[in-house]
């Protein structure tokens, strides 16, 4: 099998229930969009590695980074709804 | 006097001849001859301009400047006013250049006639008039912006475009200090397209400015940007005011656990009571030959007693544990604290401490204060298991207002403040969040009580105080304990006396009115009194009480009474039977403690807390009976 057709990151601020709730939705988002085998999260905590999240740029947590397919998109605000993020993402990839 | 078609015409014209030409045209156009201004030099007619000519008819070459330099420098001098150049340079270039800098028309001497003026005069008249319109609305399009920026730029709020990729196009000045406090450009760079829009706003995570990440709202409207559809992004800074909330909510459910707590530690109290002396009175009747029997009492008497010391706890964590205030010297009690505390954490614990010269008295009670002290240490001691280092600080501090920003809730003031830092594994915000909560612990079942630091939070509370927990997993964990100095401390109300630890065996034959509404423990004070000797009256609630009270002929010589009863309470039966005009001698029995003793300010009033012994019921029945005689002896003339 080749790679994943597409790669997100994920930047999240700590540990914590939020945390866990903004990750589940947007792993059901991802499974629900391009199927659980196509595409892969990662998942960076901006605390524990700040130099990460610096040098990504990144500058509000919790962020939301489709680095492939091009062109790379970012989004803000409430990622744990994971209904809205299926629907954005969905309409991201036409 | 009119001015003629043309108004006042400033004529620069250095050759007579031509000058004369020109008046001639001027005027044969319809130009009035009294409002022709001549000049031949470019000085004479830099003067000119101060008389507001309507049109200018300029030769390029005077004798004090030359070329497009004569056109350029009455430009400057008069922006609006029409300009029209009449040079013998028949270079196209020259008449480019004259345009360029500021002439309206361009006239070749000698190649023109009166037409060819007219028109060039009205041409230059229109295209200034033209041009002096677009420059003032550029001007208060420019105005208009610069007032519009202020507004923006002063929000403290933070504003920012960002265009349908997410990039930033446009952020104001509090965008910046949120996002970039160092300084960096933020145009250009990828934040990222909000989810949502609307008047809902969503809480994200700003980036680390001095160890802390803001918490912003965030807020996001759709705008036309240049043409293209981008979002506008508020962002508002609610770190305090979320500190603030937090709390709010956190002193509401410590509040709300306190009288949950407390309300059981009072009824478990008079329970425990019952069953300690129902053990007492068993093991006198059970016969020393039944071993098995004392044995089996013995537990029971043991594990009453343990259960006792968890209801002070209790009662500790939910402030209505019985405290003794007294000035204790900070410098003098963190001193033998460090001793204390190297004893407790063992050797593998380095203990420094750093205590300032400027460490001062406050108004608490030192058994309390040590309790406070020790177990945070102790806490401190088991987060690291590996060994570490426990630094404890003393000292003045003064709380100002600027200390809200990290101490949002409270007062300015001088404080004595007490810190224990220890190199430990630190905890989690979750972690944190309930530290104080009664019977949480990370310790296990076996290790821990969940009420150290319950019983802490409740203590402070006592001491008019402030405990604050900094901590980070793998970084240690900080415990500010914040006491008011001793002359800002409010001194607690008169606290009645209580009874020291039993002694000798204490009897008597005198009257006692004991009012309880706990049948078990009525039972039980009846049979311990009057086995002593004493002649006991029982009332079940306080309004019996002072019935009974009224009835006994001669007056009781000491009424015992519950502190908290469903009908009248201890408080109103003082009340009462000070109303009635006596002073009988009142021993309270509490399973609270001093802080519903606060309104009670009666000399002839003492105390004595649940769950009591015998020995202790006793003893302060006949500590207070002694009080009442010592008082008699001291009030009667000699």
């Amino acid at each position: 099998m080749g790679d994943p057709a597409a790669r997100f990151r994920l930047y999240l601020a700590g540990p914590g229930p939020r945390s866990d709730a903004v990750v589940r939705a947007v792993s059901a988002a991802g499974d629900k969009c391009y199927g659980s085998d196509a595409w892969t999260l990662d998942v960076v905590d901006v605390r524990a590695t700040p130099e990460a999240a610096r040098a990504a740029g990144v500058l509000l947590t919790p962020m939301l980074h489709r680095l492939t397919p091009e062109p790379g998109l970012r989004w803000l605000g409430d990622l744990s709804d994971a209904e809205t993020l299926a629907r954005i993402l969905a309409d991201a990839r036409v | 006097m009119s001015e003629g078609v043309y108004g006042r015409v400033l004529v620069v014209e250095d050759e007579p001849t031509d000058a004369v030409v020109l008046d001639h045209l001027l005027t044969d156009l319809g130009a009035e001859p009294g409002s022709l201004i001549h000049t031949t030099t470019l000085a004479e007619a830099m003067s000119a301009l101060a008389g507001a000519p309507t049109l200018a008819v300029v030769d390029l070459f005077l004798p004090d400047s030359a070329g497009v330099e004569t056109v350029r420098r009455i430009r400057a001098g008069a922006p609006d006013l029409p300009l029209v150049v009449i040079s013998a340079a028949a270079e196209t270039e020259t008449a480019v250049l004259s345009l360029q800098q500021g002439a309206d028309d361009y006239l070749l001497k000698g190649d023109f006639d009166a037409r060819a003026l007219d028109r060039a005069v009205r041409h230059a008249v229109e295209r200034r008039r033209l041009w002096t319109e677009a420059r003032r609305k550029t001007l208060e399009l420019e105005r208009a912006e610069r007032r519009l920026r202020a507004v923006i730029e002063a929000n403290t709020d933070g504003m920012i475009i960002v265009d349908a990729t997410g990039r930033i196009r446009f952020s104001n000045e509090s965008a910046r200090g949120l996002l970039s406090p160092e300084g960096r450009v933020l145009d250009g760079l990828h934040l990222g397209v909000p989810l949502a829009e609307g008047d809902d706003a969503v809480e994200v995570e700003g980036p680390e400015v001095e160890g802390r990440r803001p918490r912003l709202e965030l807020r996001a409207r759709r705008v036309d940007w240049d043409g293209a559809p981008a979002h506008l992004l508020v962002l508002r800074d609610v770190t305090t005011q979320r500190l603030l909330e937090e709390r709010v909510r956190q002193a509401q459910k410590m509040e709300a656990l306190g009288k949950l707590t407390g309300g059981i530690a009072h009824d478990f109290n008079n329970v425990l009571a019952v069953i300690l002396n129902a053990t007492e009175a068993l093991r006198e009747l059970v016969p020393q030959e039944l071993n098995d029997a004392r044995t089996e009492l013995r537990e029971i008497d043991a594990s009453a007693r343990r259960a006792a010391g968890m209801i002070r706890r209790l009662l500790g964590f939910s402030r209505r544990g019985y405290l003794r205030f007294e000035t204790v010297d900070m410098r003098d009690f963190t001193q033998e604290a460090v001793g204390l505390m190297g004893r407790m954490v063992g050797d593998r614990i380095r203990i420094v401490a750093e205590i300032d010269d400027g460490a001062a008295e406050i108004r608490a009670d030192p058994a309390a204060l040590q309790q406070i002290v020790l177990n945070v240490a102790a806490n401190a001691r088991d987060a690291m298991p590996d060994g570490g280092t426990l630094t404890v600080r003393a000292g003045r501090v003064e709380l100002e207002e600027t200390h809200r920003a990290r101490f949002p809730w409270v007062s300015p003031g001088v404080y004595e403040r007490v810190s224990l830092t220890d190199t430990g594994t630190g905890m989690s915000d979750d972690v944190l969040e309930r530290i104080f909560e009664p019977f949480f612990t990370t310790k296990g079942p076996d290790a821990g009580t969940g009420l150290g630091m319950a019983m802490v939070y409740g203590l402070m509370k006592q001491h008019r105080g402030l405990v604050h927990v900094h901590s980070q997993v793998g970084h240690g964990t900080t415990v500010d304990l914040f006491f008011p100095s001793a002359n800002e401390a409010r001194r607690p109300g008169r606290t009645p006396p209580v009874v020291a630890s039993p002694s000798v065996e204490a009897t008597g034959t005198e009257t006692l009115l004991v009012i309880e509404d706990e049948p078990a423990l009525r039972r039980a004070m009846e049979r311990i009194l009057t086995a002593a000797g004493y002649r006991v009256v029982l009332a079940a609630d306080g309004r019996e009480g002072l019935d009974r009270f009224r009835a006994l002929t001669p007056e009781a010589d000491l009424v015992l009474s519950d502190l908290v009863m469903p009908q009248l309470g201890g408080r109103e039966v003082v009340a009462g039977l000070r109303e009635a005009g006596s002073s009988v001698p009142v021993l309270l029995v509490t399973g609270y403690g001093a802080a519903y003793m606060d309104e009670i300010d009666d000399d002839g009033v003492t105390m004595i807390t649940k769950p009591w012994s015998r020995e202790s019921l006793l003893q302060a029945v006949r500590d207070a009976l002694r009080r009442r005689d010592a008082r008699d002896v001291s009030a009667t003339p000699r």
